[in-house]
């Protein structure tokens, strides 16, 4: 093996200091005009290799592609602190390898056309076609999925330079923004969903106190940032070129094939096309008060880039013409979709709140007013002037939050309240249908996010039961100690847009459908939280049911008539016990019973339970198992119990005492199985598909 | 990279510098005698529990400072919070202070309060529902992440996740960081 100069000076260099002892965890660097600067380094690194997750169906091109693959997932963040300048920089990195190629997914798909895979019981089959136009036609599927997957990618995802001092805040670059409690915008890390979207662009905000009297200000604009690829699915966001997104991927040209009527073979090139049009948003907020009552005005304007018009007078020009309209598109994107939100060019959010910080020592209150119009709507099509002859129509909504908390003595109440009528969070203009070029998994990407008033973990079923609902929720804790304490809630909410899509909220008469749209939901629990051992041991547990009926019964489809439309009762739990001296152990987990008829026949079950040995303070040992019998958990069979199992060790550095301990700040491996899920924060959810592999993390911190 | 991107690139963050250094040169005897005595810790201002807002320069330079990030749906935190306030009311005669900056976004904003009272928290409870502070602090968002500033204004030690022990190390890291200076 060669080594170059510079290689093997990195290689000196790194085994000269791996032992030196380090005086603090940011790098340190000469002052700079008598300031000190401070270079801060975090980087984390994910290595994995995806074994055969057990969900590939001959029908969906999107889970045939997803095995037996590896990546190395990096993020890279970078940032300087000097006097009051901030400068920071994120890098994200996405490397894979060993992925589906174009020559496997024509393998995969001539298998699959002649129905001749042992690993598949499904059963597809060839269609209407003949076998070769259909072998075509399947891997075209695999092509176009893998048009937007498993891309290398390399591109500065977060920058900005920020100002701070007493009063004033300037940021210029990516920064995140909430306006009130997140009706009216939000922007800001949400992990849990992979989602990290930011405004590009500018932000001031500044603040001036008087005595008891305090004033506020913060105005922003700037263009919508999204992260450009999904770390789950390895999916691959394309935005239209511009000089605020300097070194971000671009899309390819697509290359599909087909056959003539003489059986020749065709070659289609569809231009690259982006899936995600910039949003531009402008902003602000304004509030002023004393720490006993503090008003705020919110707004946020949020206009789309479309194209839509263009694209229609293009298409018009040749009519009849499938490669000419996919020009067509290429030139003049456009996206269609079901949310509302994303079929409008602009949304106007704007309200009041009125926060009670400190209610006489006992509490604090928080209500918030917003209006919600959505205008320019998508249109579809046009007359020979250009006119439009169809369009989506105007939507105006509006919402009500209020949540109270009042605690006398060890009793802590907290009420929580909304009433929202087409009122929708802002869904970001990215393209979730367009095979080849759309981002499906970028769904969730939205820029608000209304309170649900609901335990984070609710899962959305059907519809957008949140955009027409009224509901409110109760808890009550009961503290015995800091380290003891137990509770419970109670929420009711009634919602018209849960069976199915209902825009504008209307009632059964109005929809003039034989089905009444409302669901009602008992939501409830009782948990505790209990220390002892002084602290070192712990038991965190509830368990809750959840029940959703329709207005009306329905007929099963069995010949029953039935109102149900959801059911579940679980348990989750966290507990730990102190072993001894360092040694701990820990069991969580939640397990689920559900049933949701109108989409399996059967209730079922699903779980997890993790074990973890910990040894205090830097390993840690877990054991995982999980399962699930939903019905399809493992493609082809039905009434078959899942199992996935896994483990995994952690080691925690927790010293900045040399470079090495900097280096791996944490590393943690995991092996084995985990099922696929659906996660939401909010209302906002997502299916995470099943991993079965092995996971290397390290976490550098300098 | 092409030879014409490095340039440009390295053009534009001396650019920056050179730009801040100028600033801070020019304001050192009037802005500068103002600012905190600060020694990298990025600075930030985040609304309290109780309706204050509250400034890292305020305490920073003077006392040392552990910020910790939590978030009410965060079960190790729950746990790690009665350590914390113990450990803050037995030096807090001596100069430290807990910061203890919620992350809870709308989602779970409501039930801060009942979980600062249920757990004791006597000191500030921040509100970072933008997620700005923790970006800067905690890229990776784990929680919970202590970060500690001693009385120079210098972070001296940062550490993600909680098994029940760490409580120990925090505590060594506090009085090392209280007894330095």
């Amino acid at each position: 093996m060669r080594h170059s100069p510079r290689r093997l000076g990195f290689l000196a260099i790194l085994a000269a200091t791996a032992g030196a002892p380090r005086a603090a965890s940011a790098l340190e660097v000469p002052n700079v005009g008598g300031e000190p600067l401070n270079i801060d380094l975090t980087n984390t690194s994910v290595v994995a290799y995806h074994f055969d997750n057990r969900n590939s169906l001959p029908t969906k091109p999107e889970a045939l592609v997803d095995d037996k693959y590896g990546e190395w997932i990096d993020r890279f963040n970078l940032q300087l602190n000097w006097w009051r300048f901030q400068l920071g920089l994120r890098i994200d990195g996405a490397t894979y390898f060993n992925t589906t190629t174009r020559i496997d997914a024509r393998k995969m798909a001539n298998a699959y056309s002649t129905g001749h895979d042992p690993k598949e019981p499904g059963n597809f089959r060839p269609s209407t076609f003949d076998q070769a136009q259909t072998g075509s036609d399947y891997s075209n599927q695999l092509f176009r999925e893998l048009q937007s997957r498993y891309l290398r990618t390399y591109y500065p995802s977060k920058l900005w330079v920020g100002y701070s001092q007493k009063g004033l805040d300037v940021t210029v670059g990516d920064f995140y923004v909430q306006l009130g409690r997140g009706l009216v915008f939000s922007v800001r890390k949400i992990d849990e969903l992979a989602i990290d979207t930011t405004v590009r662009g500018g932000k001031i905000s500044g603040s001036y106190e008087k005595g008891p009297m305090r004033l506020s200000a913060m105005l922003f604009a700037g263009q919508m940032n999204p992260l450009r690829v999904d770390e789950v699915s390895g999916r691959r966001l394309h935005g239209e070129a511009s000089p605020l997104f300097f070194m971000f991927p671009k899309a390819g040209d697509l290359t599909t094939y087909g056959y003539d009527e003489q059986g020749n073979v065709l070659t289609y090139i569809d231009k690259p096309r982006p899936s995600y049009l910039a949003d531009n948003v402008v902003g602000g907020r304004v509030e002023g008060g004393t720490n006993l009552v503090v008003v705020g005005v919110n707004g946020s304007y949020l206009k789309r880039t479309s194209h839509t018009v263009d694209n229609l007078k293009c298409i018009a020009e040749h009519p009849d013409d499938a490669q000419w309209a996919s020009d067509c598109a290429s030139r003049y994107p456009d996206f269609t979709s079901t949310n509302p939100t994303r079929m409008h060019d602009t949304i106007r959010t704007y309200g009041v709140s009125l926060a009670f910080p400190d209610l006489a020592k006992h509490g604090d209150a928080y209500f918030e007013v917003a209006r919600q119009e959505q205008r320019d709507g998508h249109i579809s099509a046009i007359d020979g002037s250009g006119s439009p002859t169809s369009q989506q129509k105007d939507l105006s909504g509006y919402a009500l939050y209020g949540a109270v908390t009042g605690h006398a003595g060890p009793v802590t109440l907290t009420l929580e309240g909304k009433h929202y009528r087409s009122f929708f969070p802002l869904a970001a203009n990215i393209d979730t249908n367009t095979k080849g070029f759309g981002a499906p998994e970028f769904d969730a990407v939205s820029y608000s996010v209304p309170p649900t008033v609901e335990p984070i973990y609710t899962e959305a079923l059907g519809g957008s039961p949140s955009s027409c609902m009224t509901g409110g929720r109760a808890r009550v804790d009961y503290r015995f100690d800091p380290h003891t304490s137990i509770y419970a809630w109670l929420g009711r909410y009634v919602s018209s847009s849960e069976i199915s899509t209902n825009n504008e909220c209307l009632s059964k008469e109005e929809l003039r459908s034989a089905d009444d749209p409302r669901t009602f939901t008992w939501d409830t629990a009782i948990g505790s939280d209990l220390g002892f051992e002084h602290g070192r041991s712990h038991s965190r547990a509830w368990v809750g049911a959840r029940t959703t009926d329709r207005a009306a019964a329905i007929d099963t489809g069995a010949g029953e008539l039935s109102s149900v439309f959801y059911r579940e009762g679980y348990v989750r739990y966290d507990v730990v016990k102190h072993v001894a001296g360092p040694v701990s152990v820990q069991a969580q987990g939640v397990h689920r019973h559900r049933h949701e008829p109108a989409s399996f026949a059967d209730a079922w079950w699903e779980g997890e339970n993790y074990t973890a040995v910990q040894w205090a303070p830097h390993v840690a040992g877990i054991f995982g198992y999980e399962y699930t019998n939903r019905e399809g958990c493992a493609p082809g069979l039905s009434g078959t119990m899942c199992h996935y199992f896994n483990g995994g060790v952690q080691w925690r550095s927790l010293s900045s005492k040399s470079v090495l301990h900097q280096l791996f700040d944490t590393v943690g491996v995991f092996v084995g199985q985990r099922r696929g899920a659906v996660r939401c924060v909010s209302g906002v959810c997502r299916l995470f598909p099943p991993f079965e592999g092995a996971r290397l993390e390290i976490v550098s911190r300098f | 990279m092409p030879r014409w991107l490095r340039t440009a690139a390295r053009a534009a963050f001396a650019s920056v510098f050179l730009l801040a250094a100028s600033c801070g040169g020019g304001s050192a005897g009037t802005a500068g005698a103002s600012a905190p005595k600060s020694g990298g810790a990025p600075d930030f201002n985040l609304p309290s529990l109780d309706g204050k807002m509250v400034r890292l320069s305020d305490y920073a330079g003077k006392s040392v400072v552990l910020i910790d990030f939590w978030s009410t749906t965060c079960d190790p935190c729950m746990m790690e919070m009665p350590h914390l306030v113990e450990l803050y009311e037995k030096h807090k005669d001596q100069g430290f202070v807990v910061l203890a900056i919620s992350l809870d976004g709308p989602e779970s904003r409501a039930l801060v309060g009942s979980m600062a009272h249920d757990k004791g928290m006597v000191f500030p409870v921040l509100l970072d529902e933008e997620t700005t502070v923790v970006a800067r602090y905690n890229p990776k968002r784990e929680m919970p992440f202590a970060v500690i500033i001693d009385r120079n204004g210098s972070v001296v030690h940062k550490r993600g996740g909680y098994t029940p022990g760490d409580e120990k190390t925090l505590a060594a890291e506090v009085e090392k960081a209280l007894a330095a200076n």
